[in-house]
């Protein structure tokens, strides 16, 4: 396993934002799936190397980022976009990137370069890679952040709500440069959007309220769904969640009454379900 | 090897800040309304120079190396530059001396010129400065720099380098007062005099001493701001000989 986190806790002053959470992650797109303030960007920080835990293990490309020399190794191999990605306006959208690439030790100026604009094209910035960042629109500054995370073609990329404030064509070509980057390589990415995590994850960690609620693979955690999602004329009283749909009748989550018309449900119904449902704590191998 | 590249990129960066700039803008500006009774002279271009580099540039300085030291913190690019492998005490140290360098390498030219104006032309003795007292430029506004990055080191908020600027002026003020100085006296000049005290040959260079002191203890003070154990060890010989340094040229 690329990624092992054993009964992480991590409090900040009286509020516990991560409570004994174990997660594995290995190759392809794990997806940290959760509301807000669930612990998804918690936990994600202390894989990124950022935080440590209060209490518990984390093992990250088989070392431990608590040693400073094991961390230092750790950092040379990840990519990270954080949730809240900034950046130095003045610079262009090149000099930024390659201004990272010099902290990730790249040293070489010719090959870094080359790098440079190597994920400058992946994440499709070719066009504007000399203009100020200042000028760029919310969806191309969250390029600009996944292409300095995949600098180097890091071993582990961690991306925290990646496609947020993108417009669904960004989060499309998002998709494709996620899916991309998961291939050969281990990918943690949080997310709050199901669709996201439906699309590009192999496995999924649910969080609510600091801890992990399921763990498993998106046909899993829909299939827990099976037999509670229905289709009605009317918003059910029986339903936890009901709304109206494009064709007129409503999708009702929840227990179906007698003789409901029963429906396949979506990682969304199932996610519904679970958020709906506190005491349910389920784990697939 | 990355060290001595992200220093260029700091210099860079500190050359390209806008507010830097304002230097040569606020001395051509003042040169240009200064009435020059007799001329634009030798003596003029001296005191032009002097004023420039050691009197606006070092407030300039101070700001704008505090923007450029405080500038991932203020675009919220903190978190992500702090995962890659360089630590932040070599980053700082990088920012430091990308900072200090060429505004020390701007002081030496400024020196360099004033003494080429002052051996080509015919200037009052009492108006030239020696060797001691020009080296004194490069130290003073290479200061100015690091004062702004240890202030966005250790007051990481909005008006941190403000408070940092009066509290050293006021400081300074309340501080000299005690010592019956002179008509005048900033700290970000070069060097203070003593009514009635003349100092003696050597002075200026011990002067040196003492600023290249602050630089040093305002270059430790910024890199191991999170590094408790190191910052006592490094700084406080560091801080007891530039005290001692200091205490050496009072009267």
């Amino acid at each position: 396993m690329t990624v092992r986190v054993q009964s992480a806790t991590r409090s900040f002053g009286r509020t516990t934002a991560l409570d004994s959470v174990d997660l594995d992650a290995g190759e392809g797109v794990t997806g940290l799936l959760g509301p807000n303030g669930a612990g998804k960007t918690t936990l994600l920080r202390i894989i990124a190397t950022v935080l440590a835990p209060d209490r518990g293990t984390v093992t990250l490309l088989g070392r431990d980022p608590s040693r400073p020399g094991d961390r230092t190794w750790i950092r040379e191999r990840l990519g990270y976009l954080p949730q809240e990605a900034g950046f130095h306006r003045g610079f262009t959208v090149f000099e930024f990137i390659d201004y990272v690439a010099i902290l990730k030790q790249m040293t070489d100026r010719r090959a870094r370069h080359d790098e440079v604009r190597r994920v400058i094209e992946l994440t499709g910035l070719a066009s504007v890679s000399a203009k100020r960042i200042r000028a760029l629109s919310g969806g191309m500054s969250r390029r600009v952040g996944l292409a300095q995370a995949l600098l180097g073609e890091p071993d582990l990329l961690l991306l925290d709500e990646p496609t947020v404030g993108l417009d669904p064509e960004q989060r499309l070509r998002f998709r494709e440069m996620i899916s991309h980057a998961g291939e050969g390589r281990t990918v943690v990415m949080s997310s709050h959007q199901t669709e996201d995590i439906a699309a590009l994850c192999t496995r999924i960690a649910v969080f609510h309220q600091g801890r992990v609620r399921f763990t498993g693979t998106p046909n899993e955690l829909t299939a827990q769904a099976a037999g509670r999602v229905w289709a009605d004329t009317r918003r059910s009283p029986a339903a936890l969640a009901a709304w109206r749909t494009g064709d007129g009748t409503f999708r009702n989550v929840g227990d179906p009454p007698a003789g409901a018309e029963l429906i396949a449900p979506s990682l969304e119904d199932a996610y519904l379900l679970l958020m709906g449902e506190p005491d349910l704590e389920v784990t697939h191998s | 090897m990355s060290t001595a590249i992200l220093i260029g990129r700091e210099a860079r960066r500190l050359a390209r800040h806008p507010v830097l700039w304002l230097v040569p803008v606020v001395a051509a500006v003042t040169a240009a309304a200064d009435s020059a009774s007799d001329g634009r002279n030798a003596d003029y271009w001296y005191g032009t120079i002097f004023i420039a580099v050691a009197f606006f540039g070092p407030i300039i300085v101070l700001f704008a190396a505090n923007l450029v030291a405080s500038g991932a913190r203020r675009s919220r690019a903190e978190e992500m530059l702090s995962v890659t492998p360089i630590s932040d005490t070599r980053r700082t140290w990088a920012m430091s001396l990308g900072i200090a360098l060429p505004l020390a390498g701007i002081g030496a030219v400024a020196a360099a010129a004033m003494a080429a104006i002052g051996s080509l032309n015919d200037i009052p003795a009492k108006d030239l400065m020696n060797a001691g007292e020009l080296a004194q430029l490069p130290l003073v506004i290479a200061g100015a720099g690091l004062l702004g990055v240890l202030a966005a080191r250790w007051l990481p908020f909005a008006g941190g380098v403000l408070i940092t600027f009066v509290v050293a002026t006021l400081g300074g003020l309340v501080a000299f007062r005690r010592f019956d100085g002179g008509a005048w006296w900033m700290w970000w000049t070069t060097g203070m005099t003593f009514e009635g005290w003349v100092p003696g040959p050597g002075r200026p260079w011990l002067h040196v001493a003492y600023l290249t002191g602050l630089c040093a203890c305002a270059a430790i003070a910024a890199v191991y701001r999170s590094h408790g154990r190191r910052l006592v060890l490094v700084g406080g010989p560091v801080l007891a000989a530039t005290l001692v340094l200091g205490g050496l040229q009072l009267p």
